[in-house]
């Protein structure tokens, strides 16, 4: 579903990824894991063009994007297949917890207000946060902002979430809350691409581990 | 000699100088429009690097911030009537220059005068939002334009407000140097007023009451809308 040749970036002289070839099927877990520095999040961040890489190609179900001459429509064909769950949450801050989730319903998806608030409340449902729905992100813990996060993602209907290190910027007290969505969301059979640090997670969900190290991927294979 | 100072004589002059208050609000309101437009504009051609125009705003922002707003209005004043001139006579075209009323040239300059000093505001307001806010926005495909209207915008509107409230409010003041290029306005009504009595104190002191009581107002105004706009931020306890 996700395949990724010979993808190239850097920042300056620094090369963060050296030609990464890197494939996810439909259904998978799979979490990136390495030292720090080693290309985890810019791998992820260029699966939805947050970061441009300068070579190589990505292909997430029909989208198809070749770094060397990409135009906006294939940048927004490839978001429009991912959504992305962030490290520091990033929910609109001007926008009530309901507003997150329904924002991208109603300017993308150009679905009617109404229609799109009945689902973001039952994506907020899903995460256990339909009472926080006129709540801003200023009045909402750090794992109720991302479960806030994660059903933003969720409602966009995309082919695979991408998770940037979801639970690091958390207390250790909302940690499990967000794994517990996470693992919900996992058993619901959607496809997931999460850099983390979480050991708990990568044991218990992940399908299976990427490892990445000066940026190319050096091994993979089950948890274990 | 009279009174040191004919408080009698005082209040009888307000009606005489409130009567041309409407003629100040309005040059301040056309221009505080217009610059917000304008300083709007500008900052979004130079938060978006476009080229050529981004760097003629640069330009005029360095002309604006170095020269005091008494030249440029006079400039405006003589300067206007003669381009226009010189366009007639170089195109061939047959505009009524001296037709212009003097309060077009004064909100010409006041509204370009502010403009500039706004779009800095604006601009930077903008840059103050956080990078995270535009990538969540693309990451649920959404574009950079409709990522600005809805998330960007209004965030960056709500830093923005009270340094735009204070333009706007020294705006109001500015006013009181268009007499200088022959509007009748409120300081206008004053000079002529006071010049009958000789009491100029009298009728400045007067001038300054209703300036005074009108910026009270527009402030009280802007400390409600940014209540309003700043409503999603969390406030430490005092």
């Amino acid at each position: 579903m996700i395949e990724v040749n010979g993808l190239k970036k850097s920042y300056g002289d620094n090369e963060v990824l050296r030609g990464v070839d890197f494939s996810v099927k439909k259904g998978e877990i799979v979490t990136l894991i390495g030292p720090s520095g080693a290309g985890k999040t810019t791998l992820l961040r260029t699966l939805n063009w947050l970061d441009a890489p300068k070579a190589g190609t990505i292909r997430i179900d029909d989208a198809r994007v070749d770094a060397s001459h990409v135009t906006k429509r294939q940048i927004r064909s490839l978001r429009e297949k991912t959504a992305m769950v962030f490290q520091h949450y990033n929910l609109f801050a001007n926008r009530t917890a309901l507003q997150n989730v329904t924002e991208g319903l109603i300017t993308v998806k150009k679905m009617n207000r109404k229609q799109a608030e009945s689902k973001g409340k039952e994506m907020l449902d899903r995460v256990g946060l339909l009472d926080k729905a006129d709540a801003y992100p200023a009045f909402l813990s750090g794992g109720q902002q991302q479960r806030v996060g994660i059903a933003r993602a969720l409602a966009v209907d995309p082919s695979v979430i991408l998770f940037d290190e979801p639970t690091s910027a958390l207390d250790p007290e909302w940690v499990g809350e967000v794994l517990g969505v996470m693992n919900e969301i996992a058993s619901d059979g959607m496809t997931m691409v999460v850099v983390s640090h979480e050991m708990r997670f990568v044991r218990s969900v992940a399908t299976r581990v990427a490892f990445l190290d000066e940026g190319v991927i050096v091994e993979e294979g089950t948890p274990e | 000699m009279g009174k040191i100072f004919d408080i009698h004589y005082m209040l009888s002059t307000i009606p005489e100088i409130v009567k041309y208050l409407p003629v100040t609000l309005k040059i301040a309101l056309w221009s505080g429009v217009i610059a917000l437009i304008l300083g709007f504009a500008v900052a979004m051609v130079r938060v978006f690097r476009v080229r050529v125009l981004s760097q003629i705003c640069v330009v005029y922002i360095y002309c604006i911030s170095g020269t005091p707003a008494m030249v440029q209005l006079l400039v405006a004043y003589y300067g206007i009537p003669l381009l226009l001139r010189g366009l007639n006579e170089s195109l061939g075209t047959d505009w009524n220059v001296t037709g212009i009323p003097a309060s077009v040239f004064a909100v010409a300059a006041l509204s370009l005068n502010s403009a500039a000093f706004m779009s800095e505001t604006i601009r930077s307001a903008i840059l103050s939002v956080e990078a995270g806010q535009m990538e969540a926005c693309y990451s649920v495909n959404m574009t950079t334009m409709q990522a600005m209207r809805r998330v960007v915008l209004p965030q960056a509107f709500a830093v923005a407000l009270p340094p735009l409230g204070n333009s706007l409010i020294s705006l109001l003041k500015e006013t009181s140097l268009i007499f200088n290029i022959s509007v009748i306005e409120m300081m206008a009504a004053a000079k002529i007023v006071g010049a009958r009595s000789f009491r100029f104190f009298e009728v400045y002191i007067v001038v300054a009451l209703i300036y005074w009581i009108c910026c009270l107002a527009l402030e009280r105004i802007l400390i409600l809308l940014e209540r309003r706009v700043r409503k999603y931020e969390r406030r430490a306890v005092k």
